[in-house]
């Protein structure tokens, strides 16, 4: 068993004192991160990777930093969705309609208890589904070429929406923005420089984490400016957890909802454009569809906090395994993961299995030491996490966009880069008005390097001749795929939001 | 209605980045295709998209009040001049003003804002700078 001799080399690089230090702080932070309406996994990895880098980690110790910080999140994320019917973050959504009831009947302990058991569920299996598929995946993606990944990144970007999308244009349009901003700068190629209109600054490009910190994490402090009432303000929440010790005949109950979720939060975190929103989405409509024979869903049924919460922890497992494997992050927070990597110089994709075994497997290890910490967070220890949620946002925001400009700062030292950080935080709240996504902003922004001197390369071995993009029947494979995963929203996004619609009420 | 105000803004960015490939001074040494080519592709796919949201908008978004679009852009220039002055005052001193105001802009009364920024300040100084020990800016007095 090769793989099993890497996964112990991994526990090696993982349990360092530093690294299994960083574990237990990535676990801790991303807890709260997730339970922090507002402060979602891709947001709090995007203000730790300049840190990260300024603080001189290794590749293998940022990742396993930053990857505790994306588990934790998707546990965290659950905490105020059960408590305040306030989704955490956006995946925890579907965690509100059974989890509130509970906590209206009092069983609120109950259900964190409950939904702990069956994020650690998820996570675990698919964490152990990502030792045994990346390898797998590893070995095909060796045989792609150029052209192979220019399809792959193509795909990334068709795929994005989802089959929820709401409008793909939209996702386009974001697309377009991103990857028009990744053009900014010396052409890596000829060495000449490109829409940069001789502004010294700008010749370097804009660097990615400038886009991401300022989109994602600036931009919530004008999104939180804009919601503030100072009338409403004095009212005080309320968080009462009561017992957290749930019936052995309630565990029993939700073992298979926790099964069926599991799988189907996998499948969904590795198909291109899912992501866990979605994983947690099929997850509880399957179960409500399969165990409603009483009528008790929406009512405090405790297979419906079980299974989207296995579901969109096995997600954010499953979507791992493109990322590492492929080098094409399928979400907006693999996509963040991803750029990590990129600002630390080792390339992602197949090959970061053979050049820095230390780093894949030190982070699949890391994942299973993080998922054992966050399980003992998250039951025993949430009422301390969930006092957190009573910390007034006027406090923690400024805490938030202060650390944001630390970081960038800490890396460049320059001024510019704080402003265009600044100007790309007011685009993010506009674009968030518009419902235009920011992902694939970021995506764009990240990937667009890389796909553009995919496509150069191919076109270059194939003596520029454009019908050479379709020439094997693994890129037409891939192609196909491309177009089916973007018209497909055109067709399901009305049942989607009619189902939707139908379980708010 | 506004989807379409957007998609005409986005229409003439993407005719002025196609003007900035144009403009791109090729080098004598190239690849086949060239540096302009992908941009031309992006940019194509940029007006298709802006041409449908002007012509297929959604729902108009619900805006705020004047008087919050007024504060975030102040918000926003308070950031900007925090990222200029920054190492002019040096880190303890802008750092305090920028997340005071953002506090009282959040809610918070003005003497409890100048406490919390205070504390923000000086504990972001002391975690990062004194037990991390990353560079901050660093002003005349040396935080």
């Amino acid at each position: 068993m090769e793989t099993l001799d890497f996964l112990i080399d991994g526990f090696r690089v993982a349990l360092t004192l530093e690294n299994f230090t960083l574990a237990l702080i990535g676990c801790i932070l991303g807890t709260i991160f997730g339970a922090l309406p507002g402060l979602g996994p891709a947001n709090g990895v995007a203000i730790l990777i300049p840190l990260s880098f300024s603080l001189g980690l290794s590749p293998a110790s940022s990742m396993i930093l930053l990857a505790s910080v994306y588990y934790g999140a998707m546990y965290g994320g659950r905490i105020s969705s059960i408590l305040l019917n306030i989704p955490g973050d956006e995946p925890a959504m579907m965690t509100c309609l059974d989890g509130y009831p509970m906590t209206k009947q009092g069983r609120a302990g109950e259900a964190l208890t409950l939904t702990g058991l069956a994020s650690f569920f998820g996570a675990m299996f698919a964490t152990i589904g990502l030792v045994l598929l990346a390898p797998q995946l590893v070995k095909v993606a060796l045989l792609f070429g150029p052209v192979e990944y220019f399809a792959l990144f193509v795909m990334a970007f068709a795929t994005l929406g989802g089959v929820a999308s709401k409008n793909q244009a939209k996702t386009v349009l974001a697309s377009c923005l991103g990857l028009g901003i990744a053009t900014i700068g010396v052409d890596h190629q000829t060495g000449v420089p490109r829409m940069s209109y001789e502004i010294i600054e700008l010749y370097d490009g804009i660097d990615f984490l400038v886009v991401i910190v300022g989109l994602f994490a600036v931009s919530e402090v004008f999104v939180f400016i804009e919601n503030t009432n100072l009338k409403k303000l004095n009212e005080e929440k309320k968080i009462i957890i009561g017992n957290i010790i749930p019936k052995l005949k309630t565990v029993k109950k939700i073992v298979p909802a926790m099964f069926r979720g599991t799988f189907l939060g996998f499948l969904s975190g590795i198909l291109p454009g899912a992501g866990a929103s979605l994983g947690s989405f099929v997850a509880y409509t399957f179960e409500k569809k399969i165990s409603n024979k009483d009528d008790t869903f929406g009512k405090g049924d405790e297979r419906g906090v079980a299974a989207p919460e296995a579901g969109n922890n096995a997600a954010a497992g499953g979507a791992l395994v493109p990322m590492l494997a492929l080098g094409v992050p399928g979400s907006g927070t693999t996509a963040v993961l991803l750029a990590m990597l990129m600002t630390l110089d080792v390339t992602p994709g197949p090959l970061l299995f053979k050049q820095n075994p230390d780093v894949v497997w030190g982070l699949i290890a890391a994942l299973f030491i993080g998922n054992i910490v966050l399980l003992i967070l998250n039951i025993p220890l949430v009422k301390y996490f969930s006092k957190i949620l009573l910390i007034p946002s006027k406090y923690l925001m400024p805490v938030v966009a202060m650390v944001s400009f630390v970081g960038i700062y800490g890396i460049s030292g320059s001024s510019f880069d704080l402003i265009i950080m600044v100007m790309f935080g007011l685009l993010g709240w506009l674009l968030r008005k518009l419902d235009i996504p920011l992902v694939p902003v970021i995506m764009g922004v990240i990937l667009g390097e890389h796909m553009e001197s995919n496509l150069r390369r191919a076109m270059t071995i194939h003596d520029g001749d454009w019908f050479m993009l379709i020439s094997s029947n693994v890129s037409i494979v891939i192609w196909s795929i491309t177009f089916v995963g973007f018209i497909l929203p055109f067709f399901f996004r009305k049942k989607i939001k009619l189902t939707i619609n139908k379980l708010q009420k | 209605m506004n989807d379409r105000v957007f998609g005409i803004f986005t229409l003439i960015i993407s005719i002025f980045y196609i003007f900035s490939a144009y403009i791109v001074e090729e080098s004598f040494i190239s690849d086949h295709i060239g540096p302009k080519t992908y941009p031309y592709i992006v940019s194509l796919f940029l007006i298709s998209s802006s041409l449908f949201l002007i012509f297929k908008p959604d729902t108009k978004p619900k805006w705020p009040k004047l008087g919050k679009i007024i504060e975030i852009l102040m918000t926003a220039l308070i950031l900007i001049m925090y990222a200029i002055f920054l190492p002019v005052i040096g880190f303890v001193f802008s750092t305090f003003l920028a997340s005071s105001f953002i506090s009282w802009r959040l809610g918070a009364k003005l003497s409890s804002a100048f406490t919390a920024g205070l504390i923000i300040s000086i504990t972001i100084f002391i975690l990062f700078r004194k037990i991390l020990g990353l560079s901050l800016a660093t002003g005349p007095f040396g935080f």
